[in-house]
């Protein structure tokens, strides 16, 4: 075997020493790199997403506090939650407003076409008070524990001739979460 | 280095036994010998000896190691023959003379070495005694072992800190978001809050805003019922004086920028002096702020003033 055959045999195997060691090491090093550095572009993506997202909620949030109170810089609850927790939120709102709820009752929830996640829950409510109480009603339903929607509002005199009984029937209503607690 | 400082190479080539001997990096000389074609190795060796010997008595000491070129390959026997004679190590070749740095040798001793090279290995040699010039360029353009030793040392050097980068850079990652406890879910629940604070947010004027900006509109008029609604209209009912009073009361409704396409749906005369009327509008889509900013009043003649004075007045809403 002259030398030249010797090196043409070592380079031979050199190579196939190359070959293996890039299959069996290298490839799966390489792999295992790839899927880290698109892990890493991933979370990257994730996080300015996220980022991006919670800095435009707390702008919105900032604006509508003055609107629905304190309630809109908390999560959505459930429904089961917030069969419990609107009515007394409501009915603390108007008696803090100088008035006297009669009734409160369930309506039920109502599905929004445009947002798949979310169901308003809507309680309907009776009130007596004085005329100039009733800003004060609405002044602090706007600060309610829960995000409070005034869907429908009726204020009128039931008998003409007492002019300082008012009778108020409200519909109002508050985002849940759908499909948490649903009967 | 032994191998750099005593190096003998013996080249063969027919009839003929090129001896080289390379010390403490210089050429120290070239010799030949003639033998017989059927001479053994054992006898080439001792010639090869005897040569050397003769030699190192004005020219230093002998070879420490020795390697052998030519058109035969060297079987073991001869190499131990060779080894035993000369007294010294025997390498192969190959590697060798990259190993003794010969592109450090003055030109004429290239040509030397090329000389006895090219006798015995011609592909080994094949160039370099051309010119001075271009047996310096040829040797210099072929990068050594070392060369490329050191380019994929610094390729790899390369890779690894890029690697290091990645890893790093995905470790931060990795604590950020687990700091902030980040999920997907987390995101859906993100998008649902984006989701409500908007609707929440083009939900249109609320009450309390229509209801302050009418309050302000409207001081003097007793309204007997209102009602709204938020996706549909705002409703005013009440007994009036005259149609005169109404109108001027749908005049300050459409001053209001919570409300939008006011107009008098109904008015009939119950008694002499009342008229039992209807006025009804939309909450305005574009307005969103919780009150309503004061107007500044607009300059009212006496004339006008005193009209007012003498409507009806109450305690508006």
């Amino acid at each position: 075997m002259s030398a030249r055959d010797r090196r043409a045999i070592l380079i031979g195997a050199v190579l196939i020493g190359l070959a293996v060691l890039y299959r069996v090491a290298l490839t799966p090093l390489f792999d295992q790199w790839g899927q880290a550095r698109a892990d890493v572009t991933a979370q990257a993506a994730m996080l300015d997403q996220f980022e991006g997202k919670l800095e435009r909620r707390s702008d919105i949030r900032k604006r509508l506090e003055p609107r629905y109170g304190p309630g809109v810089h908390q999560s959505l609850s459930t429904a089961d939650e917030a069969r419990v927790a609107f009515p007394r939120s409501v009915q603390q709102a108007i008696q803090q407003g100088g008035a006297a709820t009669k009734q409160v009752e369930v309506q039920g929830l109502r599905r929004l076409r445009d947002l798949p996640g979310v169901e308003l829950l809507s309680l309907r409510v009776l009130v007596t008070c004085k005329p100039d109480a009733i800003p004060g009603i609405f002044r602090e339903l706007s600060q309610a524990e829960l995000p409070t929607v005034v869907e429908s509002v009726n204020l009128r005199m039931p008998n003409r001739g007492q002019r300082q009984k008012w009778e108020a029937t409200l519909v109002v209503s508050t985002p849940t979460l759908a499909g948490r607690g649903n009967p | 280095m032994p191998d750099r400082d005593n190096l003998l190479l013996i080249a063969r080539l027919d009839q003929k036994m090129h001896l080289l001997r390379y010390c403490a990096g210089q050429i120290e000389d070239l010799q030949t010998i003639d033998f017989d074609q059927n001479t053994a190795d054992e006898d080439l060796a001792l010639l090869v000896r005897q040569t050397l010997s003769e030699a190192s008595d004005s020219k230093g000491a002998l070879p420490t190691i020795f390697t052998l070129v030519g058109d035969v390959v060297p079987s073991a026997e001869a190499v131990s023959a060779y080894e035993k004679a000369i007294g010294a190590t025997y390498r192969r070749a190959e590697g060798l003379f990259e190993l003794n740095e010969l592109d450090g040798l003055r030109s004429d001793q290239i040509i030397a070495v090329g000389a006895a090279i090219a006798a015995a290995r011609p592909e080994k040699a094949i160039n370099l005694a051309a010119s001075d010039h271009s047996v310096t360029a040829g040797i210099n353009s072929r990068p050594s072992w070392r060369h490329w030793s050191v380019a994929a040392v610094v390729l790899l050097a390369a890779l690894a800190l890029w690697y290091a980068s990645d890893v790093k850079q995905a470790q931060r990652l990795n604590a950020a978001v687990e700091e902030a406890s980040l999920e997907a879910k987390d995101l859906t629940a993100l998008n649902t809050d984006l989701q409500v604070a908007r609707y929440l947010e083009t939900a249109g004027p609320t009450f309390l805003a229509i209801l302050d900006e009418f309050s302000h509109n409207t001081e003097g008029f007793i309204i007997d019922e209102m009602r709204y609604e938020r996706d549909g209209q705002f409703t005013v009912s009440a007994v009036s004086r005259s149609s005169q009073q109404i109108n001027r009361l749908a005049a300050e409704l459409s001053k209001m920028r919570t409300l939008s396409s006011v107009q008098i749906r109904s008015q009939a005369t119950k008694d002499r002096d009342k008229v039992e009327y209807k006025l009804v509008a939309v909450p305005s889509k574009q307005y969103f702020a919780p009150f309503a900013p004061p107007i500044p009043e607009p300059e009212v003649s006496d004339q006008q003033s005193a009209s007012i004075d003498s409507e009806e007045m109450g305690g508006g809403s």
